[in-house]
């Protein structure tokens, strides 16, 4: 008892100056394990009952100093930083067993949180948390046995969830693989799925539904419905317009305060208008072939007195209106000019 | 703002700090097709109902292209579509002396049967050269340019019939 309490105590004092080295992230070597090994023969003295030759044998040899050394270059590897993970979480359930408070593995604990920080240049908010519960795993874990492997597991992948934030940063969860095709293909997929996400919230009524190819041919059908949409309606207006007094003003202001922000809208529609309107007295001028239209602004007529002298509008409007209208009926100009007087409506 | 310098050269982009991009993207989609429309009716008015149906239609997709922006990879391809059309028309301008340029395509035959992703490509335009991820956030995109533009000609065909 003595013995331990000397250890305890010892620990106290020789472990906090690795976990100084630990946040200063230069630790990772032989210098850290060295003495982690040189500590572990007193606990191997102390306490035979709890520390089975076993255990410390299957530290010693995962953990070797000369023999292999593949096993601390790959702490410090990307790459293989997942089965080494996976290496200390044995070491740790069987160290966990018997001690509440178990330096050596508190110790291993803060060897891993400190490969992580050392691993992940990102922000240290994560790697902080994943410190706070590791400190809370490791009382837990003291308490309750090695059984606690799982849940120790558990909130380790959720610590490696809070830290795969920037998409760039990826790291392996537990018991993923690490190649890096795989992580690739990871981020490539829940990138899919977030698009996914999206979509469901705009296609009405798939919120029941999951699994990518139900969704998609939800989404499929939702376009193929809009196409089919926009020609009915495109057919429809075809039909209706030439009977009917073609108003633009009256249908404007009205169809604007329906949709959203009246007054703002109407402001800015005014100015668009001001522009559509000299872009669209001198489109109908070249494009038709009419020249002399009496005051055509009978057309669309907002805020006459307001044009703007926006002279360097880009006449990109223009075109696209060039080619909506076939071109064949450019051979009729003076039909349309006779229509043209200077009216108020257009009549069609 | 990127809205505004590329196809507007509005120099004052919202007069009331309240109103969004969205809702002025709205009103030049809106001031936009029925400018369309209304010249449409007023240019060829003893055309078939099919024929000026088209030309609506040709000027609803213009409409939401303009409204998207160069943006986004449909309406880029939308408005290059609508281009090259005028390209052609330009080219042969009377319909007399039409010669018939047949387009063979040369048809590689895909064995399996189109899987949905082929589908999608096929309806959202520009599609078929974008990869899946890309496809997705195109898809929803263009489905918020074509709901707008539907509910914008049903409120002007109610207005019109109403």
């Amino acid at each position: 008892m003595s013995i331990q309490r000397e250890v305890s105590s010892g620990n106290a004092a020789d472990w906090d100056p690795l976990l100084a080295m630990d946040h200063n992230m230069s630790f990772i070597g032989s210098v850290g394990f060295s003495s982690l090994l040189a500590g572990v023969p007193e606990f191997h003295g102390v306490d035979d009952s709890s520390f089975s030759s076993k255990s410390f044998s299957v530290m010693a040899s995962s953990l070797p100093l000369s023999e292999s050394p593949t096993e601390f270059p790959s702490v410090a590897d990307h790459g293989m930083d997942k089965d080494l993970k996976g290496k200390k979480r044995k070491v740790i359930s069987e160290f966990g067993a018997p001690h509440a408070r178990c330096s050596p593995m508190n110790k291993i604990q803060k060897l891993e949180v400190g490969q992580q920080k050392n691993v992940s240049s990102e922000s240290m908010k994560s790697p902080r948390e994943n410190d706070d519960k590791k400190s809370k795993n490791e009382l837990n874990a003291g308490c309750n046995g090695h059984k606690l492997t799982s849940k120790q597991s558990k909130d380790n992948s959720e610590n490696g969830d809070a830290k795969k934030e920037d998409y760039i940063h990826v790291r392996a969860k537990r018991g993923q693989a690490t190649n890096s095709h795989s992580l690739a293909e990871r981020v490539r997929r829940e990138k899919i799925s977030e698009r996914m996400r999206l979509l469901q919230d705009l296609v009405p009524g798939c919120n029941k539904l999951t699994g990518k190819a139900m969704m998609l041919d939800e989404i499929i059908n939702y376009v193929q419905s809009l196409q089919r949409q926009v020609e009915f309606l495109s057919m429809k207006l075809a039909a209706v317009n030439p009977e009917m007094n073609f108003d633009i003003e009256q249908i404007l202001p009205k169809d604007i305060l329906q949709s959203q922000d009246g007054n703002s809208a109407a402001l800015g529609f005014g100015q668009a208008m001001n522009i559509s309107h000299q872009q669209f007295h001198g489109l109908m001028q070249t494009d038709l072939g009419i020249c002399n239209m009496p005051s055509s602004g009978g057309m669309i007529r907002l805020n006459n007195h307001e044009i703007s002298p926006m002279a360097q509008i880009p006449s990109v409007w223009d075109h696209d209106i060039h080619n909506l209208v076939p071109m064949g009926f450019i051979t009729n100009p003076p039909i349309a000019s006779k229509e043209m007087n200077g009216s108020m409506k257009v009549e069609l | 703002m990127h809205f505004f310098k590329c196809s507007q050269g509005n120099p004052n982009p919202s007069p009331n700090p309240n109103s969004t991009n969205l809702n002025v993207s709205k009103t030049m989609q809106t001031s936009y097709f029925l400018r369309a429309v209304a010249l449409i009716n007023m240019a060829m008015p003893a055309s078939s109902t099919m024929q000026r149906g088209r030309s609506i239609r040709r000027a609803a997709y213009a409409s939401m292209a303009r409204a998207a922006g160069s943006r986004r990879v449909w309406s880029r391809a939308v408005l290059r579509r609508l281009q090259h059309r005028r390209e052609r028309l330009i080219r042969r301008p009377s319909g007399a002396g039409r010669r018939f340029v047949i387009r063979r395509r040369i048809r590689v035959s895909t064995p399996r049967e189109p899987t949905q992703a082929d589908v999608l490509r096929r309806l959202v335009p520009g599609g078929k050269a974008m990869d899946f991820c890309n496809l997705l956030e195109e898809t929803a995109n263009y489905i918020q340019c074509l709901s707008t533009q539907v509910s914008l000609m049903q409120t002007v065909a109610d207005s019109i019939s109403g």
